[in-house]
């Protein structure tokens, strides 16, 4: 009996679940000093993956905590050398040339630039190789490398244009990952063209160019201005959740995979709400708590007077308390934020994005066969470390 | 869920993991609990309890995804009883798949190990010493005047005014032999320059780009050109190695990286920063001993008696604050007890020539009095 017509997406997963999940994976993670990351994001994975099903035959995350923990330490072995290495060289440049090391902040976002969008691949192509759903798994070609090329020659454009061009690379890059997945043998096809993602871009270039004005303005009138940016980056952000909404509802709707076409209604103005509320709470709350647990500390070592302090300063046992409690704080902020994040963003977003997918011609499914497992696939959990897959 | 002669049989979906095509099938547990028997259409599966896994954690309401020894076949199973069944007698049903090699792992954390060890203590600092030695005549001159109108306004009067040069000809000629003498046949990397500014602080400062500013205060408590002396050859050192340069692009450069291996917003910033600082503070009293150890051979080399550092030290020690524990990590000078301690081990170094008096008594007040 095969799949006929039709098929639907579903979400089952609810917010008791999440929070307790969250809440129990966070409190080992920070205890573990986040050595146990690996094995939360796994758990959560498997969990989240669970609660999305198609036709009623749910996802499958088949990665273990263990392989993503090898590519941590892979990816720390490259990393630290790598980003020695080429801060080293660019900070010297910019002290040589501008006589400060504060150009450089910004220009070693650029050294990292190449190393994020190879990580975004990896991080992607790791995820879709541990998915499975009706028993076959999906497949994502190697390309990482191709990947940052393309990456760097599109946003380079797009900085260079002010963002002008960013819904063409957006388009280009997503269309490059996409064409690289297949469903078991079912290779994955990008309809659409270049111009798709323009309309979806509209507040986006909006913000970008008010935030440029601010700087500009600070820059060139009075550094005041830049108060404005309170205003002018949530509201990038909030068109930035618009953008990524629109991507996924218009690329997904022009997706083909083996006779099968992929649909999705997704209401991105409902996203950028759901978004921006969520946000929103979370940042209240943790700037609110870490202002106060700030000003707390401070305000002990300020409030001792000169002998005090002397006796402070001699006292080991009394010094070792002090920094366990703002270890202990900062566990307990990072738990917060983990549980929160889950609860009013994460569960709601996944909600939205997987009930908004339907797919049509599941006769499609028939015709698919499983492809043999690439096996040399632990090591590319490699760079998982900058974590740039979903923010699952 | 139907029961026949043979026991209980439990509602499934079966996939063989071959095509996504959905079969209905049962299943029923063996009575003697060792497998589980799936009925596909008309054949007959056997799977070992004992090889039976499934995903550890799953939404409440999403059914249980099984599949047997890792293979890809997998029967989804969605009636209540049928999962308690499986989720009782199945015991290893959330076993991890095996490690590949625990060798790897313990290469690999090994390598992460040495290479945060190696870029931190290895890397960047010799990176950054050679590339600040490395740096054009212009831009050290630029830091080195940057340097010292930074240390003019953080030291500014009251009224906001930039803390004031001092200079009169008779000063002026007394520093230039004193530090003539002091240089003599060296070679700085980035030339030198001395300067004197009107602020209370009892301290002089090797600054970037061969930049060495005497604050006014240090005058109070060298009693002598001879302990004067001892504190200008210490921060020359400190000209003669680039430290202030060195650090400053070390610091930045390094900016990021412990965050990065310990990850987002965790208790494990809190240690990274803490790491951090105790890293700089290390490093920083390193190049104290250093430029200690420099102004010693300096000394010695014009027969000047070590014994005028050690002096000086002392009298800087009663305005020390002892720290232990964490705190005396975090200092970013060896205290004075050791560094007498190192100097008194060092007077062995005999003076090489018989000393001749650095300044005239007339030169060492107009020096002094340089501010006035």
């Amino acid at each position: 009996m095969g799949a006929v017509g039709a098929l639907r997406t579903g979400f089952v997963g609810t917010r008791g679940e999440v929070l307790r999940l969250s809440l129990i994976t966070a409190c080992i993670t920070s205890a573990t000093l986040g050595l146990y990351r690996s094995w939360m994001k796994t758990r959560l994975r498997q969990w989240y993956w669970s609660s999305v099903n198609i036709g009623g035959q749910p996802f499958e995350y088949s990665g273990t905590a263990s392989e993503k923990f090898l590519g941590f330490l892979v990816a720390i072995s490259f990393l630290t050398f790598y980003l020695a290495v080429v801060n080293v060289l660019l900070m010297s440049g910019s002290i040589a040339l501008l006589y400060t090391a504060y150009g450089a902040y910004i220009l070693s976002v650029i050294g990292l630039l190449p190393v994020v969008l190879y990580a975004r691949y990896q991080g992607w192509r790791y995820i879709v190789n541990r998915t499975a759903w009706r028993g076959v798994r999906f497949q994502m070609a190697p390309g990482g490398f191709r990947f940052m090329l393309l990456g760097l020659r599109y946003l380079g454009a797009s900085i260079l244009t002010l963002g002008f061009l960013f819904p063409r690379a957006a388009f280009e890059l997503q269309k490059f990952e996409n064409e690289n997945i297949s469903y078991g043998d079912a290779p994955f096809r990008q309809g659409g063209d270049a111009s798709l993602l323009k309309p979806a871009w509209r507040y986006g270039q909006i913000a970008v160019a008010a935030n440029l004005a601010v700087v500009l303005a600070a820059l060139l009138i009075n550094r005041d201005a830049l108060y404005a940016l309170w205003l002018t980056v949530p509201a990038w952000l909030a068109a930035w959740a618009y953008f990524r909404a629109e991507r996924f509802r218009l690329m997904t709707s022009a997706l083909r995979a083996g006779g099968m076409a992929f649909r999705s209604d997704l209401d991105a103005v409902a996203v950028t709400k759901r978004f921006m509320i969520g946000s929103i709470i979370v940042f209240a709350i943790l700037a609110l708590l870490y202002t106060y647990g700030r000003s707390a500390f401070e305000g002990r070592l300020d409030a001792l007077s000169y002998t005090e302090l002397l006796a402070f300063n001699r006292d080991a046992a009394e010094q070792r308390l002090f920094i366990l409690s703002i270890f202990a704080y900062a566990c307990f902020l990072y738990v917060l934020w983990s549980v929160l994040s889950h609860l009013l963003i994460k569960l709601p977003m996944a909600r939205l994005f997987a009930e908004s997918v339907s797919i049509e011609g599941a006769e499609g499914l028939d015709r698919v066969r499983q492809v043999e497992m690439q096996t040399t696939l632990a090591a590319d959990g490699l760079l998982e470390v900058l974590d740039l897959g979903p923010g699952i | 869920m139907a029961q026949d002669r043979r026991g209980i049989w439990y509602e499934a979906t079966f996939f063989d993991g071959v095509t996504p095509v959905d079969q209905a099938a049962t299943f029923r547990v063996e009575d003697d609990t060792t497998r589980i028997v799936i009925h596909v259409g008309d054949a007959s599966l056997n799977w070992p309890l004992s090889d039976l896994r499934a995903p550890a954690h799953r939404a409440d309401e999403a059914p249980l995804v099984l599949n047997c020894g890792y293979k890809d076949a997998r029967l989804v199973v969605r009636d209540p009883d049928g999962q308690a069944v499986l989720e009782r007698l199945a015991h290893r049903l959330r076993k991890a798949p095996p490690v590949a090699s625990r060798l790897r792992y313990l290469a690999w954390g090994t390598a992460a190990i040495a290479s945060v060890f190696l870029s931190y203590f290895v890397l960047l600092p010799r990176m950054s010493a050679a590339l600040t030695l490395a740096l054009p005549q212009e831009t050290a001159d630029e830091l080195a005047e940057n340097a010292l109108s930074m240390l003019r306004e953080y030291y500014a009067s009251d009224d906001g005014e930039p803390a004031r040069i001092c200079s009169t000809p008779a000063g002026d000629a007394a520093l230039v032999k004193l530090m003539d003498r002091l240089i003599g046949d060296i070679e700085l990397p980035h030339g030198f320059n001395a300067t004197v500014i009107d602020a209370s602080p009892m301290n002089a400062m090797g600054q970037p780009g061969g930049q060495m500013t005497l604050m006014n205060g240090i005058f109070r408590i060298a009693e002598t050109p001879e302990q004067l002396a001892g504190a200008l050859a210490h921060e020359l050192g400190h000209l003669y190695h680039e430290h202030a340069t060195t650090r400053t692009l070390r610091r930045s450069a390094s900016t990021g990286i412990l965050e990065l291996t310990m990850g987002e917003f965790t208790g494990g910033e809190v240690v990274a920063g803490l790491s951090q600082r105790l890293i700089f503070a290390e490093y920083s009293r390193e190049n104290e001993r250093i430029a200690d150890e420099f102004a010693r051979e300096v000394l010695v080399r014009e027969g000047i008696p070590l014994s005028a550092m050690s002096e000086l030290f002392a009298v800087l020690m009663m305005f020390e604050t002892e720290r232990t524990g964490v705190a005396k990590y975090l200092e970013t000078h060896p205290g004075f007890g050791e560094r007498i301690a190192a100097t008194n081990m060092a007077t062995g170094m005999k003076p090489a020539a018989a000393a001749e008096p650095l300044l005239t008594e007339d030169e060492w007040s107009a020096l002094r009095s340089i501010c006035e």
